[in-house]
């Protein structure tokens, strides 16, 4: 956002919702950040699962099958935020990638398979967050600019 | 104005068809080396079975220098790294390293803990699990698979030596094969894939740009030049070559400024 205008623009309710957006998404970036450094180390804060536990969840799903997902996901989702950028829609979903990413964090720490997919799902994330924190910013930055011109 | 909106333009494009084209080769080279593995390993299967079947005679007839002979000769061959065949114990009776011979293997060890996880050894493993992966003393990575050796109704009805009918399996063979071809191969594919890779996204990315530079930004540049001449008073200039939004939009501008020279002129 423009430094010109930081003086006053806190004033304007709207202007502090843009920037708590904006905020929030770079929040849920971060905290994927910090959910791979975990992730890159093998979850070592995690306690180990006993086999009575790992018998009541079952299975655990194939690296293929959780693979295609992850294939869908960072497809749709990039689809997505190009839409929502096309339409000059302010809406996000920071805190449901971050869930998402982790949930495939997770599949693959528990089937094993991590080592091998940690890249894959960590540049998901980064292109993901890349994509929608670059349409929050411009979005935020023109909406705030908007605003200003009509006080 | 130009430069942002060709980086508005760019970017968002640049970044969604690298990461997606990074994620795709990940995945696809994963799924690629599963396969070449698991080719390699049924290969190795096959070899290991091929080799217990061509030992069945020498050990029918008790024949222990035909058996280390054979075992020798496959030994040699060029990326045969191990072979042994070792008894239920794990007592070493045949090696391609004749040092080995007469020493004991470790049931936790790689290759025997598979079957010797339960109180009662498995007989009968799938073909990935009788794999294991490692590097060897020389540094080389090896591929090595243990085979069981079965006891066959020939096995202890023999008349040279038996054993008891309920003794399912006799002993094992323990082969382990270079795995370098196949990090050859799969550094190949790699390099190919990076390659096609790039391609794809230099085609991409410079395909979008291209079209963009000369469907809009040149179109725009020419507007803006136009736009600006006519500002100036020159309202007769020639409109710029365009697409026909862009065209419409300068006759538009050059309309309005001759209705303003107009009024200009009525007001004198």
């Amino acid at each position: 956002m423009a430094r010109g205008a930081k003086a006053n623009k806190g004033n304007i309710p709207e202007i502090r919702a843009l920037e708590r957006k904006l905020s929030l998404e770079m929040l849920a970036a971060a905290l994927f950040l910090l959910v791979s450094i975990g992730a890159g180390k093998g979850f070592p804060f995690l306690p180990a699962l006993t086999p009575k536990i790992r018998t009541v969840l079952g299975a655990p799903p194939s690296p293929n099958m959780i693979n295609t997902l992850l294939l869908l996901y960072i497809f749709s989702a990039i689809i997505l935020i190009l839409g929502r950028m096309m339409a000059a829609s302010g809406k996000a979903s920071p805190f449901g990638h971050l869930g998402y990413l982790t949930g495939f964090y997770f599949f693959h720490h528990f089937s094993g398979s991590l080592p091998e997919y940690f890249w894959a799902v960590f540049i998901t994330g980064i292109t993901i967050y890349f994509l929608e924190g670059y349409h929050i910013f411009l979005y935020c930055t023109e909406e705030s600019k908007k605003i200003r011109e009509k006080e | 104005m130009l430069k942002s909106f060709t980086a508005r333009a760019i970017i968002p494009v640049t970044v969604a068809v690298t990461g997606f084209v990074a994620v795709c080769f990940i995945l696809l080279y994963a799924v690629m080396k599963n396969d070449a593995v698991r080719e390699t390993i049924k290969h190795e299967t096959n070899l290991a079975r091929t080799v217990v079947k061509s030992t069945r005679y020498a050990m029918l007839h008790n024949d222990r220098d035909s058996l280390q002979n054979i075992i020798g000769n496959i030994g040699n061959q060029e990326g045969v790294e191990h072979i042994r065949i070792f008894n239920k114990k794990g007592f070493i009776s045949f090696s391609k390293d004749i040092t080995e011979k007469g020493k004991t293997v470790d049931k936790s060890a790689a290759g025997c803990i598979e079957c010797h996880r339960g109180p009662e050894p498995a007989a009968v493993l799938g073909d990935m699990k009788q794999a294991r992966r490692f590097t060897n003393k020389k540094g080389t990575e090896v591929i090595a698979i243990t085979v069981p050796i079965y006891n066959e109704h020939e096995c202890f009805t023999a008349p040279c030596h038996f054993h008891a009918p309920t003794q399912k399996i006799l002993g094992t063979l323990d082969i382990g094969l270079s795995a370098e071809p196949l990090s050859k191969s799969l550094a190949l594919i790699r390099q190919r894939m990076i390659i096609f890779c790039i391609m794809v996204l230099i085609i991409t990315l410079g395909g979008v740009a291209a079209l963009l530079r000369r469907y809009v930004f040149i179109p725009l540049r020419a507007l803006i030049d136009y736009t600006e001449k006519v500002a100036k008073g020159s309202i007769d200039e020639e409109l710029p070559a365009a697409a026909w939004e862009l065209k419409e939009l300068a006759r538009n501008i050059r309309c309005l400024a001759r209705e303003i020279k107009k009024l200009k002129q009525d007001k004198q």
